[in-house]
């Protein structure tokens, strides 16, 4: 993924969203503060789907 | 265990940056007296599958409190006026419904984590806003008397999101002197 031209590490939208499906488990380190408490909305894994169009 | 291989795990994807969720609890704003108090750095990533673990566990912006200011900035950087590296900084910033915000706020996260603007060292990071009216999101960039530089962003990150109105850039030293009668000073 990195550009030659600017030596930079990128990734198009679409690169992105290809790996979104994959990536159903809370990273290790969010969960336990405030803020997580108020912003996850599920604590076992995500209950929706991956509807690019619904987001 | 003998005979049994290690476990492996997955390849990550790598950013460019590392960078910081903030959340700026809309509850703990009300009871404190100085801006910016309850600001709370929630989680830091540097690859592509923690981005994704946790942006597909949390509210999207549309499910949020009202008063609620969700930041993702590069790793370092405060979304504060007073850090050095915004204090010369400004703002671009659009207006929307909160039928629109969830995919304009993650299209501007994924321009950013996949270093989609020409001009990305220029950014500090990028902020939504919940509000009751509507909803508002933002990127914050550095060195704001660069007007090509800005122009160039706010440009690019329209094209980005397809977004056809105008938009507006304002300094933060602007915002600071003027709160919301400050002007913007470029437009794209």
């Amino acid at each position: 993924c990195r550009n030659e031209s600017t030596g930079k590490i990128m990734y198009s939208r679409d690169s992105l969203f290809s790996l979104r499906a994959l990536c159903r488990d809370l990273p290790e380190g969010f969960d336990g503060s405030d803020a997580a408490d108020i912003l996850i909305r599920v604590h076992s894994g995500m209950a929706h789907d991956f509807d690019r169009d619904t987001l | 265990v003998p005979g049994r291989s290690p476990r492996k795990t997955p390849p990550r994807h790598l950013l460019e940056h590392s960078w910081t969720f903030w959340f700026d609890n809309p509850s703990a704003k009300s009871k404190q007296a100085a801006w910016g108090i309850s600001i709370r750095p929630v989680y830091t990533f540097s690859n592509v599958e923690d981005f994704w673990g946790l942006y597909n566990n949390i509210h999207p912006p549309s499910k949020m409190s009202v008063g609620a200011d969700f930041h993702c900035f590069k790793y370092g950087i405060e979304p504060k006026w007073e850090d050095p590296v915004c204090s010369n900084g400004g703002k671009w910033t659009f207006s929307c419904s909160r039928s629109r915000v969830d995919t304009w706020w993650l299209y501007t996260l994924l321009a950013m984590l996949g270093e989609q603007f020409e001009h990305g060292d220029e950014i500090c990071g990028a902020v939504v806003n919940v509000r009751a009216k509507q909803e508002k999101i933002s990127i914050w960039t550095k060195n704001a008397s660069n007007e090509a530089i800005q122009v160039s962003i706010g440009r690019q990150w329209k094209e980005l999101l397809d977004y056809g109105d105008a938009i507006g850039f304002i300094l933060h030293e602007d915002a600071k002197n003027h709160d919301r009668r400050a002007k913007c000073c470029y437009h794209a």
